[in-house]
Formats: C-alpha cells, sequence, structure tokens
C-alpha cells in the first residue's frame, strides 16, 4: 500500500539516480518503515528537482499537512543551498528538508568506498544510533544544520513502531 | 547463500556464471527472451533432486540442451555456504546420439572441500582413508544426490538436499490456486499449486509464523481480520479470509481472492517462511505480476528487507517500479543479440548509461 497520507511521511526528491540509489538503502534500514518514505522518480537535475517540488508539491503539502519532502540534490557550490530554498515557499519551509553531498553520491561512494545504496544505509543506521560520524565527513558535514532541523521534525516518525 | 553457481549449454545459459555472491538480494533484467526464467529453470532441476526426484527425464527434456549443441555436456554447479559449511555439487549430463534421455556423466559433492562421492558415468566412488575409496554401479539415468542415504539429519547430504529441497522457487499461477490441502508441506511448487499445502505444513512446523504473516498482510490489506484453515472432510482442508470493516465481518474462501491478493498471501509466506525455517533462497521470477502499481514498490522493499537478515532473493522483473527499488550493485543485465546466442550478464555497475536508469531501459541502451 501507498504511504498513508493521514500520518507522518516524507516524500522524497532525488535529483538524479544516485541519490535515487542512495535513498532507497536508507530506506532499507531496518529501523526505517519503508511505508513511511515514499521516493519520487528522479527529476533529472537539480534544477529539475526544485522546480517539481515548487509546481507539483509545494500545493500538496499545503493539502497533506502530515507530509514532509525531502530534496536530494548535489551541492556542487556552496551557494546552491540558499539558492534551492528560493523555491520553497515561506509557508511551508519547516516541512522541507534539502540535502545531499558536496559533489555527487558517485564521490561519496568511493571516498567511504561503499555502494551508494550501502551509504544510504549507513546513514539510516548513523540516525537511528545518532551517531555523527559519517554525517560529518567531508562531502557531507554541510548538512548538519538541515539535517538537525529534520531529525527533529521527522525521523522519529520514519522509524519503524 | 549461493557462492557460485554455473550453467553451461542449457536453454540459452552457456558458460554462465551468476555474480551474486555475498548479495543478500539482487535482480536480473534484460529483454524478453534474454535467460533470467531459465536461471529459475536450472535452480529447479536442483531443488527437484534436493525434492528426491532422481529420474533424468524427469529433471530435464532432451530440448533444454543448448540448441544446436548436443555434443556438448550440460553442467549445473553450485557452491552453496551453508551454516559456515561450504557445499560444492556438480552435475554434468550428456545426450549421446540415439539417446531419447540424458545420462549422467560427472556428479560430485565436495563438503568443505572434502569429496563425499564422485561418479563418472554409471561408477560411483565413494572415497575411504588413505586415498582408498569404494566404487558401485548406478543407473546413469539416476541421480545419486536425490537417492543417497543420510546418516542423520546432521549428515551433510541431508543438510545440502534439505537446503535444495526448501529453495522457493516462485512463479505463481494464481488461477490455478486453491487454498485446500491435504497434507501439509515446506516444499511449495513453482506455480504454487499446492499453496493449502504450504499454508498447513508452515503454521505447523512454525506456528509463531501466523504473527508474522498476519503483521505483513495488514500492511497491505488494513481490514484483514483472521486466516482460517478449517477441515472440509476427512483430511482436507480449505483457507478462508475473514476481514473486518466497522465491526462487520466478512468471510471469503481463497479461491475468491483476487489474482494479486493471493500474490500477497506468497509474499507473506515467503518472508514469514525465511524466518521459520530459512535461511533460504528465493528465486521469484516477476513478483510485480498481478499486482497494483501502488503495491509494487513496497512488495520488492519488503523482500529485499526479508532476506537482509539472512537468507538470499534473486528477482527478475520488467517492472518500472521494483527496478528502482534495487541499485546498480545488485541489478544485474542478461543480454543476447539473438536467439541463437548464448546469454551474457553484467552488473548494472559496470555499464555506463546517461540519466535516469528506467529511460535508459526503456530506450533499449542498457547493454552489456
Amino acid at each position: 500500500m501507498s504511504v498513508n497520507k493521514e500520518r507522518p511521511h516524507l516524500l522524497v526528491i532525488p535529483e538524479d539516480d544516485a541519490n535515487r540509489q542512495l535513498i532507497e538503502g536508507f530506506r532499507n534500514h531496518l529501523s526505517v518503515d519503508p511505508r513511511k518514505v515514499h521516493v519520487e522518480n528522479v527529476a533529472g537535475g537539480w534544477i529539475k528537482a526544485l522546480e517539481l517540488f515548487r509546481d507539483s508539491h509545494a500545493s500538496l503539502l499545503r493539502k497533506y499537512g502530515q507530509r514532509q519532502v525531502l530534496i536530494l540534490i548535489d551541492f556542487d557550490d556552496k551557494n546552491r543551498l540558499e539558492k534551492a530554498k528560493e523555491y520553497v515557499p515561506d509557508e511551508v519551509k519547516n516541512r522541507v528538508f534539502i540535502l545531499g553531498s558536496s559533489s555527487d553520491p558517485e564521490k561519496l561512494a568511493s571516498s567511504l568506498k561503499m555502494s551508494k545504496e550501502n551509504v544510504g544505509l549507513a546513514l539510516a543506521e548513523a540516525c537511528v544510533s545518532d551517531s555523527g560520524d559519517l554525517w560529518q565527513s567531508q562531502l557531507l558535514t554541510h548538512n548538519q544544520d538541515e539535517l538537525a532541523r529534520m531529525k527533529e521534525s521527522i525521523c522519529e516518525d520514519l522509524m519503524i513502531s | 547463500m549461493i557462492e557460485r553457481l554455473y550453467i553451461h549449454n542449457f536453454r540459452c545459459l552457456d558458460n554462465f556464471v551468476l555474480p551474486v555472491d555475498g548479495l543478500p538480494s539482487s535482480l536480473l533484467v534484460g529483454k524478453n527472451g534474454s535467460g533470467k526464467s531459465s536461471i529459475g529453470f536450472a535452480l529447479e532441476i536442483l531443488q527437484k533432486i534436493g525434492r528426491g526426484t532422481n529420474r533424468l527425464r524427469h529433471l530435464i527434456e532432451p530440448h533444454e540442451v543448448r540448441y544446436g549443441h548436443t555434443d556438448e555436456p550440460v553442467r549445473l554447479e553450485l557452491e552453496v555456504r551453508i551454516g559456515g559449511v561450504s557445499f560444492d555439487y556438480i552435475l554434468a549430463l550428456e545426450l549421446p546420439v540415439n539417446f531419447k534421455e540424458l545420462r549422467v556423466l560427472e556428479e560430485t559433492l565436495s563438503v568443505d572441500g572434502v569429496q563425499k562421492f564422485t561418479r563418472k558415468v554409471a561408477e560411483l566412488r565413494f572415497p575411504m582413508a588413505e586415498g582408498e575409496f569404494v566404487t558401485m554401479s548406478y543407473d546413469w539415468h539416476l541421480i545419486w544426490l536425490s537417492a543417497a542415504q543420510a546418516r542423520s539429519e546432521d549428515d551433510p547430504l541431508d543438510v545440502f538436499r534439505k537446503w535444495l529441497a526448501r529453495m522457493l522457487i516462485v512463479r505463481p499461477y494464481p488461477l490455478g490456486i486453491s487454498g485446500n490441502s491435504s497434507e501439509g508441506t515446506l516444499n511449495p511448487l513453482p506455480d504454487m499449486g499446492n499453496f493449502g499445502d504450504w499454508w498447513t505444513g508452515l503454521i505447523s512446523h512454525s506456528p509463531s509464523s501466523y504473527a508474522s504473516i498476519d503483521k505483513a498482510l495488514k500492511m497491505i490489506m488494513p481490514d484483514l481480520k483472521d486466516i482460517k484453515n478449517p477441515v472440509i472432510a476427512k483430511e482436507s482442508r480449505s483457507l478462508e479470509i475473514q476481514f473486518e470493516q466497522d465491526g462487520k465481518t466478512m468471510t471469503l474462501p481463497f479461491s475468491l481472492l483476487s489474482d494479486g491478493e493471493k500474490c500477497m498471501l506468497i509474499w507473506a509466506l515467503v518472508m514469514a517462511a525465511n524466518e521459520a525455517y530459512g535461511p533460504l533462497l528465493c528465486f521469484w521470477d516477476e513478483p510485480d505480476n498481478y499486482l497494483a502499481i501502488s503495491e509494487v514498490g513496497d512488495f520488492a522493499t519488503d523482500l529485499r528487507r526479508a532476506f537482509q537478515k539472512g537468507g538470499q532473493f534473486l528477482g527478475t522483473s520488467h517492472n518500472a517500479e521494483v527496478i528502482r527499488k534495487f541499485s546498480d550493485a545488485n541489478t544485474f543485465v542478461l543480454f543476447r543479440r539473438n536467439h541463437r546466442e548464448p546469454t551474457q550478464v553484467r552488473p548494472l555497475k559496470e555499464i555506463a548509461y546517461e540519466g535516469d536508469l528506467i529511460s535508459a531501459l526503456v530506450r533499449g541502451e542498457i547493454e552489456p
């Protein structure tokens, strides 16, 4: 059954196939309830991911109060997060999170010597065990503020009860 | 877990190695006729051997020898690790001129590198101490592994045979599943025609499996209340499914469930069986068949998660939702240019493609 829209759930928009594999790994962690995480088709680029959010999902966020959105993009330049936030309307910005590797998931996976899926699994483990080591690696450390916000807002709801 | 599966000269598989060692779950993709299902048929031969079928004509037909290659042997080689012990089984079959049934050319079982028996055509050899061996003759149309007498349940021969027998090869034909049972079994047929027997066998073997099945099914059928398996005649039972909504209940015989709902019950039993009497190898040919698009992705994810804890899942699919639930690291592409060529296999991670995987598959750009 697709996610229950009346209960807290996370809708993920991956920029590309590499980010899709990463989030599927996260979703496969045995503590995560996969039925609370819905992964959209890959957007085909970071701008397209943000446009998809703005054009299709922002209004749905207003309709579905229990939905939160995670947009997975590559932060190829330092200002990308600020640029990305411009696509998020003020009234829903507390329910939208933007995370990603500072280069791309391929480089992240090869730097960690893991498959992209296993990086996702390890990131989920780091969330579950509240260990920040992996999230503090060079290619991910810029996510700290968004991650803290997301943890506080929804992470616990995504776990198997 | 499979450490090596080698298939040679069988259907479209020639000198074929399935590279799934160490992967708890994998997906085989490829065009129609690329050889995905043939892997399941090869595994089914081994499963039947484990279940006691030993006459070759009941295991493999002459036309399953690769087209135009009847002068070469068919080879099935399986290395598996079960409970820390390595089993290596080799079976080579040949079809001499004027034979209507294949015969055994070679058959060997080794356990942790030590040969338990070897065989050349009709001569069986059993290694004894200090390089000695005992020989005996055996019908060349019969498989020794199926017939050999195990000394106990701990005998490696029995452990390996049981593992083969309990392998789950799944390609359901829902219309043919009635839900009736006359005996219990832990060995369902690939088409699940004996699903009722499997239910009876699993619940008798491990009554706590009911809780796992119930929990899994309630995720996708929230109004499910109970599954009963009442006696309907002497030594005969029939599954009934009870639903409840707003305090009102209704009971349906299993046969009245939709094709997709029957597959959901199979899915729940596959996961419960792996937990109850696994670790198991499950080969499910197109698990997305009969399911609504909203169910397919989670169905695949749940199977992957169930086998993360032990056992091994191999699936095939053409369905975008299923394919998206796997990754480059555990997806394998099967390919052949025409019907005379054998199947090639390559991990998706070794194939460069642009953009979205599904779009690349639709464009036919994912080829080894």
